[in-house]
């Protein structure tokens, strides 16, 4: 008879496990919950970690969840907030209009939601939207592409975002407020990499053996241009000029070496932070202070500036 | 009933000839399907038939095809795994973990050498094949369930690894002795890409044993009818354990080889890998229900996918259309291998019982 | 044949269906009486059960017409069958066991209220009713899982009645039960009878058949040798035309095995019943018998004697046997397959479809199948021993590379034979050697099998045909309710002494030499 050993260790393996991904925490204090679309993705990661850094140091309890950009997921956990008793909410949310019914769902239950780096599509539910002006850094790192192709111009390729994505739409629409006014400027192809770093290089390699007279290649973030970077130096290839979008820490790396042109640093940190202490003071005094929409600038990564940048942040 | 064995008729011969050519002509279907692609793209894309062009295209071919011989023996067997995306990824993340954070003992950090990194990912990976391998065949969970449930392990120890975070820079340092693994994925051998040769031996390897070992013919046999292969003495649990064992290995050389390529390490790389290896498989007319296929025709259906996707990236269609002109292919292909194995069933029969000797 | 006293209600005429090497069923006429039990004999093999499922629309006929009341009908599906009031009690039953009494009656064709709402009340007063009909009233709710099978069997029926069948098939309807259960089952029988129901009754237990038939037809490899009213049908009369008297000259004439070393001992071989539905295993009780080299051994038995279970423990499938397995002199340890291939047992199992052979693999494959050794295989070796076997075994294909399934089914079952010849073992087992086999072939088989005794090979063979045991076996047990309950020599077989030894409910009136060796009933 094997079987009772059998259950025995399938349970004692599940204890095991629970205990070691258990954190453990003072109940007492009041409960912040963080949900970000991915913990996978070194921005949401990092706008995270700063949030719950700085809920911390306020004295809060933190429960940090991903939704994977699944607004069926980020309902179920809302509702897992709502039931845990959560004193406020910071939301990275799962889309514009989806994501309107949760968000008021949640405040009903008494429960503050302060929106970062996404806006929704509604006003007067949530507390505070902070979030980063894509438009407006669409525009400075495609201006900076502009300046860097010269007045020759030439032919460019250009990498998009999931194409369901609001933030993929805003910046191509962005990029194009600009480069479209460039008559030197021609865009040969372009092609979805979904915002991953290896389908970039994939789709990269092969959209400059279509085309052999590249020199630009625009991305609407910093992953797929690091793939880019990856897929122009196999093909031994120099003097392509290639931007990203977001600043990661592996973008600012490749701007140090100068594989990459310029990107535009979305202050993940600031919003995060900043988010937490208007939630913070909106528990203390039952107001932010603040408008609900605040819109924070983005800031142009190039060489020139590089080192006053880290981790999303400007140290400098 | 004479004995017609040893000595054939001319007519006999004739008739199993031409029985052997359609079988044959059946079989080679996915090879039509990748000529027409080639064709097609030829005239399409004026680039597209460069001898750098198809270095490339061989190189991403390489990914899935990896992937789908690895994959092919567990279809035979009747299996699936659903792990090797998220193997893959562990793969990567493990080589990318040793080579920027090294191992911590004694107090100090030390840096393992790329052979000894990459050894070391291979048998995490193998460890997960192992425990794919366990689960169906010793605990009896079928194969989709247990495959799905180790695809969320691997997938979460590769995200555990780094918190999410990408390994970059893996090109290694030499102070620490740690440089080379760019090699694996971007180092040329004769003008051809490495990786491109890790699939041609891959392949030469799972083809020889498929067709030449008792372990080939025993993998066609579990598939086929696993009662009778088990009650033909034939060790099941063992043979299901191997497919499993190679896949999550050739997963494990796919993940590998993507962190060579873009010398960073990321947690998510291989999503959804895993379909695009199965939809080589089935292009290549492997059989979903197991015991019939073959590695060639993994290869091939590999290619098809691969001229499919490049080709359309070169022709710069939109990626909701290249999503479904891909699906269109994938579904016309199995839906065309389902009509032409009934005819094929159906058929031979009629045409070997049309010979007189037969009427027994 | 006197068709005066009662009236055709339908009729199989000249039905031919083949299927790829055999012929099934050839130019069948079949004649259902109304209001009648009409008995269809044969043995395993013979086509009674493919003829039952062309009535019931599972299959197509090749060639022939149904007619209903005399005019033609087309059943294509069983839907269409149920519609004409043709319906089906299968031998394997096909109650759900997840739902209730009720729910199984009723089940794919639901009693809906408000065009989307099942009607429960209504299917529960409809089933009790039915079951009423039947004088067999159960709480209509009862889970069919708690059910024996005689109640199964019970609602089956009810559904089938309630269906509005005319005309109701049961196909070996005892063949699981017990002796109480299958008495239950004939006063349903009858009360379905005087319900107007017309029955179509399959079996090969003689007593039953005799008991409740009123009308007879026998059918033999594909052909109907025999058909009539009950008052002409003797015991006899089934048993001539069911063996066909034709193959008795064909039995040859057999040297005794005796002084010829003992080869197998098995020794108190115990086997637990267990599992309920496919795992289904049959007890088998404290077996002991001898088999010496050279000697074909038969054991004879009804469905669910335990023969299948007998076999499979001697080669290794069914690991949790008791019991002492001596090999030439050697105690064997055998719990896998392995194992017994190892110690030179092999098995050619019943089922060759779903237990012997791989479809897709070439005729080659298959006959080499667990035999290869060392890392690579190779291939000239294979294909000259293959060739050989082939050649002496008389497997006639014009090539050994074609797939197995092109091969016909007494050729599919040399194949059977010559992978386990492959393995050059000491003891061969076979299960039901020539089920699914033609006629002329099965002879083939016979010759083949004494061939290989001749050459010291033991052999074992299960068979529920009194023909072929009588044709092949030096000696006989008869297995029943897994006991043995009696030991023939080949000279001491008779047909009436197989039946009445395998048959569970005749306990006494039967040759006397037998009844000293039934120990154990």
């Amino acid at each position: 008879m094997r079987r009772p050993f059998h259950f025995l260790a399938a349970a004692g393996t599940l204890l095991l496990l629970v205990a070691g991904g258990c954190h453990r925490a003072d109940m007492s204090r009041p409960l912040i919950c963080i949900v970000v679309p991915s913990q996978d993705n070194p921005f949401f990661k990092i706008e995270a970690d700063a949030a719950s850094a700085r809920a911390l140091a306020l004295g809060y309890r933190v429960r940090v969840d991903a939704h994977d950009d699944d607004a069926y997921r980020q309902d179920n956990l809302i509702d897992a907030a709502i039931a845990s008793n959560a004193a406020a909410l910071i939301l990275d949310n799962a889309g514009a209009d989806s994501s309107i019914a949760a968000v008021r769902r949640a405040t009903k239950a008494g429960i503050p939601c302060f929106l970062i780096d996404r806006e929704i599509h509604a006003s007067g539910i949530a507390k505070a939207q902070i979030i980063a002006d894509n438009d407006q850094g669409a525009r400075v790192v495609a201006a900076e592409f502009v300046r860097a192709m010269g007045p020759q111009g030439g032919e460019y390729v250009e990498l998009l975002g999931r194409e369901s994505d609001t933030n993929a739409q805003v910046r191509t629409k962005g990029f194009h407020a600009v480069l479209d006014r460039q008559p030197a400027l021609k865009r040969v192809s372009a092609q979805a990499a979904n915002w991953s770093q290896a389908e970039a290089f994939q789709k990269t390699e092969t959209m400059l053996q279509a085309h052999e007279n590249i020199r630009g290649i625009i991305s609407g973030n910093d992953t797929m241009a690091l793939g880019a970077v990856a897929a122009v130096k196999s093909s031994g290839l120099t003097n392509i000029l290639i931007t990203g979008f977001d600043g990661s820490p592996d973008a600012l790396q490749a701007i140090r070496s100068g594989s990459l042109r310029a990107t535009t640093l979305q202050p993940a940190v600031f919003i995060a932070r900043l988010a937490v202490d208007e939630a913070n003071q909106f528990l203390k005094s039952g107001n932010t202070g603040k408008p609900e929409r605040q819109i924070v600038p983005c800031d142009l990564v190039t060489q020139s500036n590089v080192d006053d940048y880290t981790d999303f942040e400007k140290v400098r | 009933m004479t004995e017609h064995l040893s000595s054939p008729g001319r007519s006999d011969r004739l008739a199993t000839s031409s029985v052997r050519a359609l079988l044959f002509l059946l079989r080679a279907r996915a090879v039509f399907v990748l000529l027409l692609l080639l064709i097609l793209f030829s005239a399409l894309a004026p680039s597209f038939l460069t001898a750098n062009n198809l270095s490339i295209l061989s190189k991403h071919v390489a990914i899935s095809a990896i992937l789908a011989i690895g994959m092919t023996f567990v279809v035979l067997t009747g299996g699936i795994d659903l792990s090797v995306g998220s193997v893959a990824g562990l793969g990567g993340m493990v080589a990318g973990y040793l080579l920027t954070q090294g191992l911590t003992f004694g107090g100090s950090v030390h840096y393992p050498g790329v052979l000894i990194a990459i050894l070391i990912a291979l048998a995490v990976c193998f460890a997960v094949g192992l425990l794919n391998g366990w689960l169906v065949a010793k605990a009896g969970v079928a194969p989709f369930i247990a495959t799905l449930g180790t695809l969320y392990i691997a997938r979460g120890a590769a995200l555990l690894l780094s918190n999410g975070k990408t390994f970059p820079n893996l090109g290694g340092q030499a102070v620490r002795g740690n440089t080379g693994f760019p090699l694996l994925g971007q180092s040329f051998l004769l003008g051809i890409p490495l990786p491109v040769w890790i699939m041609l031996a891959l392949f030469a390897v799972v083809a020889l044993v498929a067709a030449k070992t008792p372990l080939g013919r025993h993998v066609y046999a579990v598939g086929g009818n696993e009662r009778a292969a088990r009650l033909a003495g034939i060790r099941v649990p063992r043979v299901k354990l191997v497919t499993y064992l190679v896949s999550s290995l050739c997963a494990a050389l796919v993940g590998l080889i993507i962190a060579s390529q873009l010398e960073a390490a990321h947690p998510a790389t291989g999503e959804s890998f895993e379909l695009n290896a199965i939809a080589a498989v089935v292009l290549g007319g492997t059989s979903l229900m197991g015991g019939r296929g073959s590695v060639t025709g993994s290869l091939i259906g590999a290619f098809v996918i691969g001229v499919l996707s490049d080709g359309l990236v070169m022709l710069g269609v939109s990626e909701f259309w290249q999503m479904v002109i891909k699906g269109t292919v994938i579904v016309l292909a199995v839906a065309i291998d389902q009509l032409q194995s009934r005819l094929q069933a159906k058929f031979l029969p009629y045409l070997l019982s049309s010979s007189p000797e037969d009427g027994q | 044949m006197n068709t005066a006293a009662t009236e055709i209600v339908l009729e199989a005429r000249a039905i031919t269906k083949r299927y790829p090497g055999t012929i099934a069923l050839d130019r069948v006429t079949f004649r259902v009486h109304r209001n009648q039990v009409n008995v269809l004999i044969g043995e395993n093999g013979a086509g009674k059960s493919t003829l039952m499922r062309i009535l019931a629309g599972v299959e197509a006929a090749d060639e022939g017409e149904l007619l209903l009341d005399g005019a033609t009908i087309s059943v294509r599906s069983p839907r269409e069958a149920a519609s004409h009031g043709i319906s089906i009690v299968h031998q394997e039953l096909s109650t759900l066991p997840n739902l209730d009494i009720s729910e199984n009656i009723f089940a794919g064709r639901e009693l809906v209220k408000a065009a989307i709402l099942v009607d429960r009340p209504a299917q529960d007063l409809r089933s009790a009713a039915a079951l009423r009909k039947l004088r067999r009233p159960m709480p209509v709710r009862t889970p069919a899982a708690q059910l024996s099978l005689g109640c199964r069997q019970i609602a089956e029926a009810a559904r089938t009645l309630d269906q509005g069948a005319r005309i109701l098939i049961l196909d070996e309807p005892t063949s699981a039960l017990s002796t109480a259960e299958a008495d239950s089952l004939f006063h349903v029988i009858a009360d379905l009878k005087r319900a107007g129901v017309t029955i179509i009754y399959i079996s090969h237990r003689l007593n039953e058949l005799l008991h409740l038939g009123d009308c007879f037809t026998v059918l033999r490899s594909g052909r109907v040798v025999g058909e009539a009213l009950r008052a002409e049908v003797s015991r006899q009369w089934i048993v001539e035309r069911m063996s066909g008297n034709a193959g008795a000259g064909e039995v040859q004439t057999r040297v005794p095995a005796a002084g010829a070393p003992e080869l197998l001992v098995v020794k108190g071989l115990s086997l637990a019943a267990s599992g309920t539905d496919e795992a289904a295993q049959a007890p088998l009780h404290d077996l002991s018998f001898t088999l010496h080299r050279r000697e074909i051994l038969g054991v004879y038995g009804l469905l669910g004697a335990g023969r299948t279970e007998l076999l499979e423990s001697l080669a290794g499938s069914r690991p949790s046997f008791a019991g002492q397995i001596i090999l030439g002199g050697k105690q064997l340890h055998i719990s896998t397959v392995a194992d017994a291939v190892k110690a030179g047992i092999v098995l050619v199992p019943e089922d060759r479809q779903r237990d012997g052979l791989i479809p897709e693999m070439s005729i080659r494959e298959n006959i080499s199948l667990g035999s290869e050794t060392g890392f690579f295989l190779s291939r000239a070796r294979e294909t000259l021993r293959v060739r050989e076997l082939a050649g002496e075994l008389n497997i006639a294909t014009r090539d050994l590379e074609l797939p197995v399934t092109t091969l016909s089914g007494g050729n599919q079952q040399k194949a059977l034979i010559a992978r386990c010849m492959m393995r050059s073992p000491s003891l061969l087992l076979l299960d039901e050697p020539t089920r699914g086999v033609d006629a002329v072939a099965k002879v083939e088989v016979y010759r083949i099998l004494r061939g290989l005794a001749a050459k010291g090979l033991g052999i074992l063979f299960t068979s529920s045909e009194i023909e072929e045991t009588r044709m092949l076996a030096d000696r006989v047990l008869v297995l029943c309710q897994g006991r043995i309950s009696a030991k023939f020599s080949f000279a001491e077989l008779t047909d009436e002494t197989l039946f009445a030894a395998a048959s569970p409910a005749v306990s006494t009136a039967h040759s006397s030499q037998s009844s000293e060796l039934r120990s154990h009933d």
